[in-house]
């Protein structure tokens, strides 16, 4: 199976990088690889473009990013806050949605019902 | 572990468009990138190689760097909100004629060309390729915006005309983005 590119994952990445820091704090790479091993290394995503998008879950409150020195150098750490695990409850309930609607329109299945 | 020629080479590239803190997390990433690729026993030109390969493009990651900056993000939801306190306020000037107010021509002229500038430096913040232009054209915006509508809110407060149901909604919605600016101008500021 071909790599996903990241243009697949517009409007989904954030609640990826949310999912992989649901089980505490990690480094910046640590989250990088837990989302290599989360998808069996199939999302073709430049690292580079993962530290913008924490960033931005930084200035939205979502994730605390913490300094700190590690064999003697400085290491950016990234946590959820509260205001990010709420955030991360409301994204997987909008992607069970989403996929149960669209799968439901490719493969010809019934629609679930939206109540 | 000294860093090979090509990671800073790389940084520099980026420092060179972007601000301080933000190289500070991309140089964290990028060291990283390069330890986990030494670690897997690459030399120290091939674990560069192969850390700047995976770490992408430079305009790739000044591209997702613009499109997650906090100026834009302001920028675009100002932009958004912006014809709806127009709106509001454009009720407000016609329904209390607003050309018999007492107001100098100078000044009219003078709130109408902050008005426009305003836009066209949101437009440029929501749309600009350039991290730092875009946060500069947004924290311009944002004064920009806070003047107008402060101006507006002294103006109908001063002139005792806070009493009918248009002025109100139209100073709630003024003083909602005021809160909303002032909540971004930080970050704003930050890009720059």
């Amino acid at each position: 199976m071909l790599p996903m590119r990241a243009e697949s994952l517009k409007g989904h990445l954030d609640g990826l990088l949310l999912a992989c820091l649901e089980d505490g704090p990690r480094h910046g790479y640590a989250v990088i690889e837990a989302l290599r091993d989360a998808t069996g290394g199939q999302l073709d995503l430049p690292t580079g473009t993962v530290y913008p998008a924490l960033h931005r879950l930084e200035a939205a409150g979502l994730v605390l990013g913490r300094w700190s020195v590690v064999t003697g150098r400085r290491r950016r750490t990234y946590q959820l806050t509260a205001k990010g695990r709420r955030a991360l409850i409301g994204k997987r309930a909008d992607w069970r949605q989403f996929s149960a609607v669209v799968g439901a329109a490719l493969e010809g299945r019934p629609c679930p019902d939206p109540t | 572990m000294p860093r090979p020629d090509m990671i800073d080479a790389y940084l520099a590239q980026l420092a060179a468009r972007l601000p301080e803190p933000i190289v500070a997390e991309l140089a964290d990433g990028l060291h990283e990138t390069y330890e986990y690729h030494r670690h897997r026993g690459l030399g120290a030109e091939d674990a560069a190689l192969a850390s700047v390969a995976e770490f992408g493009e430079p305009g790739t990651v000044l591209a997702a760097c613009v499109a997650a900056s906090p100026a834009r993000g302001a920028a675009r939801s100002l932009l958004f909100a912006g014809p709806v306190v127009g709106l509001a306020w454009a009720v407000v000037l016609l329904s209390r004629h607003a050309w018999d107010w007492p107001v100098a021509l100078g000044a009219r002229i003078g709130f109408g060309a902050a008005v426009l500038t305003g836009v066209v430096l949101l437009a440029a913040a929501a749309f600009g390729a350039r991290y730092r232009r875009a946060g500069r054209s947004g924290a311009a915006a944002c004064l920009i915006v806070l003047a107008v509508d402060m101006s507006m809110l002294g103006y109908v407060a001063s002139a005792g005309i806070l009493t009918n149901w248009p002025v109100l909604l139209a100073a709630a919605l003024s003083t909602t983005r005021i809160g909303f600016t002032l909540s971004r101008l930080p970050q704003v500021l930050a890009c720059c």
